[in-house]
């Protein structure tokens, strides 16, 4: 009968299953070790990694719902219609789809959460700009600004995922995308003012292609690479 | 009793509403009844005897499914199908490979264990249950015909309608009590895997329990209760945290309503109270816990203290605008109560079944028993025990590495002159 020597207790295992002091018994023979029998077998029933995240997404459904039905019967006591309130509801399904949709849902490409974040934009912006008659500067400049941003981001997305491409070739990718993004913003408030003149986008498409160049070009230079890489080492 | 007469949905009873809509992948809301046999369990004969169990007790072999305002349990054709044992029990159940079962029945070596998820039942259930199960599995592979009586029921009769009544709803009355109190000590540790459970059982002779028990004029359960309050507070007085220190330690100890009422309902029909340990007033000496817990029960354990916590419970079940709420929106934010509410008030659970009554014929097949209470939400631990055959064995489930309130409630036991065996399922 092998006892801990210092919880007390009688045990069959070869360590103190309480304080981890190993057992010894010094008249155990070899084949007792072969012989011994655990009081559980050695099968692991199935373990779980995940979140539990059909519970979360209800959870923040209904967090969200309390606001919105709040809001809406306010507004429907205080005006007698629906009206207000949808700026309200707008923001809660925009702050849905940007920052829960991400984590509750998985995707197997990232590009999905951006289609759902800028659609819910688009809607919103349409909602606001339908209450205050707004079609005009929605139709002329806050659509097409939010689908170029739309485009670029998704390039600039798959220009990271490039793996394949050195880290500052992506980089000169999204600089560029940047600068181009820039004036195509800027073509577009000029095009909704009525008069086509690309001013401030090209000082900064200027910088920005040149940033891009020099990138490329340290990509090509490995030994001014390594140059700088030494200088700048911290 | 028809089959077809048997009712073909039950609701669920107040204790187990909260079980489906709170359980998640590491809460799974289930315990674990287990009976050594002096044989090494043949599995095809445990299956005949577990089909023919649940036919004495059917409602054993329902599933759970969503209503619109509750969930209920439903009766289906399937019947479940005996597993072999593993390492981790208590494992989340309600799976779709299980058939959506509310318990399975596993088998190792001498050993058949009932795993229950507690909307089914509470432990009395699940001991009748498990019994009769076993009288029925001795009758098949013996011959011999083990009488009914205690937890053993009779394998011919009828189901009969009292066994599946909800017995909260038939003995709750008016008088409700406030369910205030103050938040508990809670140990940390570092978290084992998901889905893992760590077991320590610490199996002891009965007899000498007693003794040791009645020299401090107590019964084993406060006794134990004592001791375990004891571990805890020594585990708790080790913290640094000053603020920490302060915190009662609470244990949580279940009633048996059965003892209160003539129900003879196999489904859930127990209560609770908690015995709180306060070291901010001083320093109470063993004996004084000792009276704690034996005065706190004495209170708590009034017929009127009872129904007035009991009745709460079913007041609050019977709310019209609760009851309305449809479930997808009652179930997550029952969840949220129990995170934020179920285990705040109490540091620990401790759950004894006591000596189990079953005939004398079936005494010679037993060697011994197991409680196992599943891995707690929040709290690292929790405690079950039960005695059969002059053997007791405490049983701690953890969900943490460490098992330091275990070490200094085995240590005291021996240090009062108990001998304790240790066994535990981690592999080294």
């Amino acid at each position: 009968m092998p006892y801990c020597v210092h919880c007390g207790v009688e045990t069959d295992e070869k360590s103190c299953p309480l304080c981890a002091t190993p057992i010894i018994d010094p008249n155990a023979k070899e084949d007792d070790d072969n012989e011994r029998r655990f009081p559980y077998p050695d099968t692991i029933d199935e373990l779980y990694r995940k979140v539990d995240m059909k519970y979360a997404r209800r959870l923040a459904l209904i967090v969200l719902a309390v606001p919105v039905l709040v809001v809406l019967i306010v507004n429907l006591l205080s005006t007698g219609s629906i009206s207000w309130s949808l700026y309200v509801i707008g923001a809660l399904i925009c702050l849905y789809t940007w920052f829960l949709v991400p984590v509750f849902y998985r995707f197997k490409r990232p590009y999905a959460y951006l289609f759902i974040g800028f659609s819910s934009l688009i809607l919103y912006l349409y909602v606001i700009a339908r209450m205050n008659d707004g079609g005009g500067w929605y139709l002329g400049l806050a659509l097409p600004i939010i689908i170029v941003c739309f485009i670029v981001v998704q390039l600039i997305l798959l220009a990271m995922r490039r793996l394949e491409w050195q880290p500052l070739e992506r980089a000169a990718a999204v600089t560029s995308l940047i600068a181009i993004s820039l004036i195509a913003i800027d073509w577009i408030c000029d095009a909704f003012t009525g008069k086509v003149y690309l001013n401030w986008s090209i000082y900064a498409l200027l910088p920005l292609m040149a940033l891009a160049g020099v990138f490329l070009l340290l990509e090509r230079k490995k030994e001014l690479k390594e140059e700088i890489r030494k200088r700048l080492f911290f | 009793m028809d089959r077809r007469s048997y009712p073909q949905w039950i609701a669920l009873d107040n204790a187990a509403k909260i079980y489906p809509a709170a359980r998640s992948n590491s809460w799974t809301a289930v315990f674990r009844l287990s009976v050594n046999l002096k044989e090494k369990i043949n599995p095809e004969i445990l299956q005949i005897a577990l089909d023919n169990t649940l036919e004495r007790i059917p409602f054993f072999g329902y599933r759970i499914r969503r209503g619109f305002f509750w969930y209920y349990m439903d009766s289906q054709k399937r019947k479940p199908q005996i597993q072999e044992d593993v390492q981790n029990p208590c494992s989340r159940m309600l799976r779709r490979s299980e058939g959506h079962f509310l318990m399975r029945l596993r088998y190792y070596e001498k050993r058949i264990a009932l795993e229950v998820f507690h909307s089914l039942t509470d432990g009395m259930g699940a001991l009748t249950f498990l019994m009769t199960l076993v009288a029925e599995y001795v009758r098949l592979t013996t011959g011999e015909r083990i009488e009914s009586g205690g937890m053993v029921l009779d394998i011919d009769e009828e189901p009969k309608k009292e066994e599946w009544e909800d017995s909260f709803s038939v003995y709750a009355r008016e008088g409700r009590r406030a369910r205030k109190e103050e938040k508990a000590y809670h140990p940390k540790g570092t978290p084992l895997f998901p889905g893992h459970l760590g077991l320590i059982s610490g199996i002891v002779d009965a007899t000498s329990l007693k003794k040791l028990a009645n020299s401090y004029g107590a019964g084993i359960n406060i006794f134990l209760c004592a001791v375990l309050l004891d571990a805890i507070r020594s585990v708790q007085n080790k913290e640094k945290s000053s603020r920490r220190k302060k915190v009662p330690a609470k244990i949580s100890i279940p009633q048996n309503l059965r003892r209160y009422y003539p129900s003879k309902s196999l489904r859930n029909f127990s209560s609770y109270f908690n015995v709180s340990l306060n070291s901010n007033y001083g320093e109470y000496s063993f004996d004084d816990i000792i009276k704690l817990v034996q005065h706190t029960a004495g209170i708590e354990g009034m017929e009127p203290m009872v129904n007035a916590r009991m009745s709460t419970n079913v007041a609050a079940e019977n709310n019209r605008f609760l009851r309305l709420v449809p479930l997808f929106i009652k179930a997550p934010v029952l969840k949220l109560m129990y995170i934020l509410h179920g285990e705040r008030y109490f540091t620990t659970a401790i759950s004894n079944l006591g000596a189990v009554n079953i005939p004398s014929g079936l005494r010679p097949y037993i060697e011994r028993m197991d409680l196992i209470l599943g891995a707690p939400r929040s709290n690292t631990f929790s405690c079950g025990i039960i005695s059969c055959n002059n053997v007791t064995v405490i049983s701690f489930s953890r969900t943490v590495h460490e098992c330091e309130v275990e070490k200094a409630f085995f240590r005291k036991l021996v240090k009062l002159g108990l001998h304790v065996k240790i066994e535990s399922n981690r592999r080294e």
